[in-house]
């Protein structure tokens, strides 16, 4: 991570904390458990959680060197698994499928 | 046009299958290589599941998408050989989990994962490992990470197609990105792999 990367990460962070203070007062932003907070990735990450958690879950990801890593690691499974979806069908493969179903229906029932 | 195309589909016309190889093929067969992990044996697969669509094109009612459909046929096609293979138990996929504390911390620091991306060659690396680890993983877990993370489909989807809840989908989503991430760590991590 740059030195600027750092600093914008505990900008946000600050942030995030002072915003939850004042939208959610008598709650403590961060109080989440690294356990619950890789529980709640997924759903991190598809963007499902209610704005409180959100909130939790990002000032504890902010604070915590352990869940940010693993963040960027769970990142990086799931965008590494979307590189195979460039697998087109080889075209052996696709005149091998046409012949044996042409031979197919070209029987009687 | 599916509707057009699934009428043909039941005149049993030829051109009408070299059209669904030609629209859907790149898809089924993408499903059937990372659910077999072997050219030959997805091969195979994609000649079942076409055989099940021109023997069950005609009970086909249009209730679900044609895709839907397809992908329903080609999974199946692929679990049942699946079933006559050894494969990872459900339950070893927990080894992989990342271990807390009793207050609930993470008890071994966690590396930093870094692979500049001009390196081409350690990403086919990385991709051919995280193939490995998908061949590893419980036939049901497979299915669901192949058609979420590979197809991109909705939770909603894949839960028709393998007859799941949401809420499974997504747990053995989860469960399996732990396992794949857990094996690629020690690749990835800082002193381990091979991009330090």
């Amino acid at each position: 991570m740059t030195a600027w990367a750092w600093l914008a990460g505990r900008f946000r962070t600050w942030f995030v904390k002072i915003e939850a203070r004042f939208r959610h007062p008598g709650q403590r932003p961060g109080m989440r458990h690294c356990r619950y907070v890789v529980e709640l990735i997924m759903s991190y990450l598809d963007d499902t959680l209610d704005p409180v958690e959100r909130l939790a879950f990002e000032a504890h990801i902010a604070d915590c060197r352990n869940c940010w890593r693993f963040l960027g690691s769970y990142r990086a499974t799931v965008a590494l698994g979307q590189q195979l979806r460039d697998e087109d069908i080889p075209s052996d493969v696709r005149e091998r499928l046409e012949s044996f179903l042409r031979n197919r229906l070209q029987r009687p029932p | 046009m599916p509707a057009e195309l699934v009428e043909a589909l039941k005149r049993n016309e030829t051109s009408a299958f070299e059209r669904l190889i030609a629209q859907h093929g790149a898809m089924l067969y993408r499903v059937a290589l990372r659910l077999m992990g072997q050219r030959e044996e997805a091969e195979d697969v994609l000649q079942e599941a076409l055989l099940k669509v021109h023997q069950n094109i005609h009970a086909f009612d249009g209730r679900a998408a044609l895709t839907t459909w397809l992908y329903r046929i080609v999974v199946n096609a692929a679990l049942m050989r699946l079933r006559a293979q050894t494969r990872l138990p459900e339950e070893l996929l927990d080894t992989a989990a990342p271990l807390f504390t009793d207050e609930g911390d993470h008890v071994q620091e966690v590396g930093e994962w870094a692979l500049p991306p001009e390196r081409v060659l350690l990403r086919q690396e990385a991709l051919s490992m995280l193939q490995q680890g998908i061949e590893r993983l419980p036939d049901l877990y497979r299915a669901v990470y192949v058609l979420a993370e590979i197809e991109g489909l909705p939770y909603r989807e894949i839960a028709a197609i393998l007859d799941l809840s949401v809420g499974t989908v997504k747990t053995r989503l989860h469960r399996a990105r732990l396992f794949l991430r857990a094996m690629l760590a020690g690749y990835f991590a800082e002193g381990k792999g091979p991009s330090s």
